[in-house]
């Protein structure tokens, strides 16, 4: 497998994390412009965490999936009463407020004679776990996909419990869910917390197979394709929003047929789906369908 | 059973609700009647928790509900349908009746993850049943949206029974519906809904009003002008002349 291909598919893989976070919030009945604050949380801690003070990665990655969740608890709390387009520039604001904090943040330290650690503007570079563990590419690809179909395992299994059926009450009818004894906020929380965690642990990988990390990478358009990703792909399953995905960054960037004209190319295909498919591809209706044809066959 | 006192309730500088106190007892069928906006989905409202009462208390077996969350007050055995259909158009039928049970007591977050096979089948097997007694057992599969009007009503009624509560409300349960439609409504609250628990119905068509309750409350304006047996509150002058004047005039 050639380089590029490599990071081709590994930056599917980790922008898939922040992707399901946002299909998460959707699931729930929110749209959130801010998921991209969680994946940059995730990303800054856990490259302190390994870089700066040598923490194994799966210790720093615990601790920034830990910390963005916090945050999202924080954020989901404050912003509980909100709904709609009040929500979604309430969560927009504060991921601004991230990457505006994160731009102020210079905190380095003197490792083998060279300054490691965020550096404001200039980035947060030498985040060299992968160098210094002699892990390939290829090998941190693996892991991210590993690690990408544990999480889509658990995204199964809630979608099949009732706890799925509950979230999914939730954002179709809060005041129905509501009406017959499901605490609406708690449910909420706890979706907005999980999302949270999902796009740490993306942003954990992101950090440290990119090496090097600015707070302009987490600004409001990384927020607003994982967004899209499930719109398109569809708010019916977890895999909607890999194909979204899939779609963007594997064939609009990565088979290059658009180069140049990859964003127009984008925006046309989510205009044109929110017109004709305003759930996305595989929404309720059709993985319903699909999942009468497998009960039938 | 169920025991409001002196409810009220503004919205801006309107009184929606002015000293509503009804007292209605166990295995009671009690008919809340009015013209337009004169509170009846207002006081549902505040007695289920949707929306919190200005002044006044609500006690229900006992216990004082004033204030609770919907949820809150839903887990404690009161459930309702909605005069605008509520469902989950995007769930099938069946799954709109077995979510139902989701937000009952007996499930803990622990359970919702995990199932619990017993539990589970008990309550597949009640959202199985409450179909069947509607007469939604083929369309099971369906989704909710799919449905006509008169089914979706149905699917409500089915919703009701599978949770089994001890009270019910019913807001405007045959709300679009032709005569005949209506008249199979009637029959299916007499034999399904009403016996073995206490029920409140709002409702415009006083046909389904005779059929199925005991007793009547009529609000106008926020105000209760009448507490009586059917065929006593039709005949009173307030009632005739606030919200039955056109048809007694007519006929």
């Amino acid at each position: 497998m050639s380089d590029y291909v490599v990071s081709v598919v590994s930056n599917m893989g980790m922008i898939a994390f922040i992707a399901l976070s946002a299909y998460i919030l959707l699931v729930i009945g929110e749209i959130s412009f801010g998921q991209q604050a969680y994946f940059g949380i995730g990303a800054y801690i856990s490259g302190v965490l390994t870089a700066m003070w040598g923490w194994p990665l799966w210790l720093a990655m615990v601790l920034g999936c830990a910390v963005a969740g916090s945050a999202a608890l924080i954020i989901g709390s404050l912003t509980l009463r909100l709904s709609g387009i009040y929500f979604a520039i309430a969560t927009l604001s504060f991921a601004e407020m991230i990457r505006l904090g994160l731009l102020s943040v210079h905190v380095q330290v003197e490792i083998d004679g060279e300054l490691v650690g965020p550096e404001g503007a200039e980035g947060f570079g030498d985040i060299r776990w992968i160098f210094e563990n002699d892990v390939t590419p290829f090998e941190f690809m693996t892991v991210i996909y590993v690690l990408l179909v544990g999480v889509l395992t658990i995204l199964f299994w809630v979608e099949r419990s009732r706890l799925g059926t509950v979230i999914r009450m939730v954002g179709s009818d809060p005041l129905l869910a509501q009406a017959q004894g499901i605490d609406v906020v708690f449910y909420r929380l706890l979706a907005t917390v999980f999302a949270g965690i999902i796009a740490g642990l993306g942003g954990s990988l992101y950090a440290h197979f990119a090496t090097y990390i600015e707070p302009n990478v987490f600004n409001v358009m990384l927020g607003v394709h994982s967004l899209a990703y499930g719109l398109i792909g569809g708010l019916g399953t977890a895999v909607g929003p890999l194909i979204g995905v899939g779609l963007d960054i594997g064939f609009l960037e990565g088979v290059r047929v658009f180069q140049g004209y990859r964003m127009i190319a984008f925006g046309g295909l989510v205009a044109v789906l929110l017109i004709f498919m305003p759930r996305g591809i595989l929404d309720e209706e059709r993985v319903h369908r699909i999942k009468r044809w497998l009960e039938r066959s | 059973m169920l025991s409001l006192e002196a409810i009220c309730k503004r919205f801006g500088d309107v009184e929606v609700l002015s000293g509503i106190s009804i007292e209605i007892e166990k295995g009671d069928t009690v008919g809340l009647v009015g013209p337009n906006g004169s509170g009846k989905t207002a006081l549902i409202n505040v007695v289920t928790g949707m929306h919190g009462a200005d002044a006044g208390r609500v006690v229900y077996g006992g216990r004082d509900i004033t204030g609770l969350g919907s949820h809150q007050i839903s887990r404690s055995g009161i459930a309702r349908t909605f005069q605008n259909l509520r469902l989950f158009p995007r769930m099938t039928v069946l799954e709109n009746v077995d979510a139902a049970h989701n937000g009952l007591p007996g499930y803990n977050l622990y359970q919702l993850i995990f199932g619990d096979r017993e539990v589970d089948k008990n309550h597949r097997q009640k959202s199985e049943w409450a179909l069947e007694q509607v007469g939604l057992a083929n369309e099971r599969d369906r989704l909710a949206k799919t449905l006509p009007l008169p089914q979706l009503r149905r699917l409500e009624i089915a919703r009701i029974l599978a949770r089994d509560p001890k009270l019910v409300f019913l807001d405007e349960p045959a709300g679009g519906m032709t005569q005949a439609e209506t008249e199979a409504m009637a029959m299916l609250i007499a034999d399904r809904v009403t016996p073995g628990r206490t029920s409140i119905v709002v409702e415009h068509k006083m046909s389904l009003i005779a059929r199925v309750c005991r007793r009547v409350c009529v609000l106008n304006a926020g105000i209760l002008i009448a507490d009586e047996k059917p065929d006593v509150v039709f005949n009173l002058p307030q009632v005739i002349e606030a919200y039955l004047g056109r048809r007694i005039v007519n006929a």
